[in-house]
């Protein structure tokens, strides 16, 4: 039996100190990143989804991941990171593995936000599910994350001026569904 | 940062942000995780039997050629030690001895 850290010592911990606790097999340390890093998992993979239930399978999928392949992590302090490039691939797997279904779904959407989407609050969500993956993923982590496009580059293996167009297109459409948005507010 | 930044837009980014009760998600994910690591040791578990039984099996078809190496090995090391004991062994022992010495010492001296 492995000594455990007391849990609000781990609280207390550095990240990177829990980090280096969890390659050590301590599950209790791991626990306490999936505490720390959830929200920011599921707020990310919700962006990208536009559904609570499949965001929350995709991120507990990626925090599983994480725990089996942490021994594979080259610097505790960059957990975060590797942990949002976990959660990336799963998403893009996923969209890899659903791509007619997603399709058909996306099809289906109103060309403009209706009313009833987006009647208390202003729907982010749907207006992203109106961007094609490859441009939804590249304005998430740029307005979400707030990654560079080189960054975004080398986490989403896309060219970097092909991330330049795609940031610049999706956050024009964006802008113009959120407009619409506006208008049928203003009515 | 992103290179080029709508902070409009970074804005509808920040309030669409929820606060989200990670109680029931964290049981959950850890629940997931314990499943994970009682279907690795099970893995583990069969891979171990597997290869007892293998070796197991393959015992008999070893063992002679294992017999017959490990009377070679002892007939080796019984002329080797005779050969030991005589001035060409002994100085040759030295040899290896010093050459040990003098390999183990390299290191330092750079």
């Amino acid at each position: 039996m492995k000594p455990r850290v007391p849990d609000d010592r781990l609280r207390s911990a550095s990240e990177a100190a829990v980090a280096v606790l969890a390659m050590y097999g301590d599950d209790a340390a791991f626990g306490e990143l999936v505490r720390r890093r959830q929200s920011a998992i599921r707020q990310l993979l919700r962006r990208l989804t536009r559904d609570a239930a499949l965001a929350d399978d995709l991120s507990q999928q990626s925090f599983v991941t994480a725990w089996k392949s942490i021994h594979t992590l080259k610097s505790p302090g960059a957990f975060a990171a590797w942990l949002r490039k976990l959660a990336l691939n799963c998403w893009l797997q996923h969209v890899r593995a659903n791509k007619h279904e997603i399709a058909t779904a996306e099809a289906e959407l109103p060309e403009a936000p209706t009313v009833s989407a987006v009647a208390e609050h202003l729907d982010l969500d749907a207006a992203l599910a109106r961007l094609a993956p490859d441009v939804r993923l590249c304005v998430v982590l740029a307005y979400n994350e707030g990654m560079s496009h080189t960054e975004i580059s080398e986490s989403a293996a896309l060219p970097l001026g092909t991330v330049k167009s795609h940031i610049a297109r999706g956050a024009q459409r964006l802008r113009e569904l959120l407009e619409a948005y506006g208008d049928i507010h203003a009515r | 940062m992103p290179d080029e930044f709508d902070t409009e837009l970074g804005g509808f980014f920040e309030c669409a942000r929820q606060p989200l009760d990670g109680n029931a998600f964290l049981a959950e994910t850890l629940r997931k995780i314990d499943r994970a690591r009682h279907a690795r040791l099970r893995r583990r578990l069969i891979a171990a039997v597997i290869l007892v039984a293998a070796v197991a099996s393959a015992f008999p078809a070893v063992l002679p050629g294992a017999a017959v190496l490990v009377r070679g090995a002892g007939e080796y090391s019984l002329a080797a030690a005779e050969f030991s004991t005589t001035p060409l062994g002994w100085a040759l022992t030295a040899a290896i001895g010093v050459w040990v010495l003098l390999r183990a010492r390299a290191p330092g001296r750079s």
